[in-house]
């Protein structure tokens, strides 16, 4: 979590809006239920929203927490825009390729790429 | 109860988030004081939160005033953990794919998956409200002696 408490830190670059992660768990509902308001939040009321999600601080992700990411995905696809996951640990890698995830989702190494990913 | 090298527990549990949250945190400190290392103590904490979660959603009915029975044994070369709910149980063979195409952009549903995928068994017990789950050490691995 960050010095503030929130569960994200949201940056604009350009058009592109870059969502990390502060916290090392996303496990529970409520936890996750908050993150994906405060990603709301950031998206506003934008149209073609471009979005870079960074999980560098997560080091525990559960299968609710997916289900959060998902639906985030149908909504930036339902308003044309673009998501990209990045920054995401080996082991939790590991929980999108499982799950077949990683076939849906957008993931680059860094924020940097991602962000070049999503204005492309 | 346990000595340097193994751990053992049997306890009930309520679905109220921070009792989860500490039984979880519990067992994982058991797995790396018994010599695992953060691969397994990964995999550990997974499947018990997940199997924790759907304890307390499925089986429960979100119920959090439920309690569920846990059984931990943990030694060197394998962790045991039994997750027991109060409700009717479930029939694995009813769960969907959650990797078949059509359910990939389904919300829920991968808890089982992950928890088959990340350990080395996962029995369903019948009537289907027992979970049994072992990770073995893999074979020719050269165990800690942290313990």
């Amino acid at each position: 979590m960050s010095t503030d408490g929130s569960l994200v830190h949201s940056e604009y670059h350009d058009e592109v809006i870059q969502v990390q992660l502060c916290c090392a768990n996303v496990l529970e509902q409520p936890t996750i239920d908050a993150i994906g308001d405060e990603i709301k939040a950031a998206i506003g009321d934008r149209s073609s929203p471009r979005l870079v999600i960074g999980f560098d601080s997560v080091q525990h992700l559960s299968s609710a927490a997916l289900g959060m990411l998902i639906t985030v995905q149908t909504q930036i696809k339902a308003m044309d825009g673009a998501l990209c996951l990045a920054g995401i640990d080996d082991r939790i890698m590991d929980v999108f390729r499982i799950t077949g995830l990683d076939q849906i989702f957008a993931i680059e190494s860094s924020c940097e790429t991602a962000r070049e990913a999503v204005r492309a | 109860m346990g000595d340097a090298s193994s751990w053992s527990r049997a306890w009930s549990i309520t679905g109220d988030l921070d009792v989860m949250r500490a039984a979880v945190e519990l067992v994982q400190d058991q797995v790396h004081a018994c010599g695992w290392d953060d691969a397994a103590s990964f995999a550990v904490r997974l499947a018990f939160e997940e199997a924790l979660t759907n304890a307390l959603r499925h089986g429960h009915g979100g119920d959090a005033s439920l309690e569920i029975a846990i059984e931990v044994a943990i030694d060197a070369g394998e962790v045991r953990l039994g997750v027991t709910d109060q409700g009717p149980g479930f029939d694995p063979g009813t769960v969907p794919d959650p990797r078949a195409d059509e359910n990939l952009t389904i919300a829920s549903g991968r808890g089982l998956a992950l928890i088959r995928a990340f350990m080395t068994t996962c029995e369903v017990v019948p009537p289907g409200n027992s979970l049994q789950l072992r990770l073995t050490r893999p074979m020719g691995s050269d165990p800690t002696t942290a313990c």
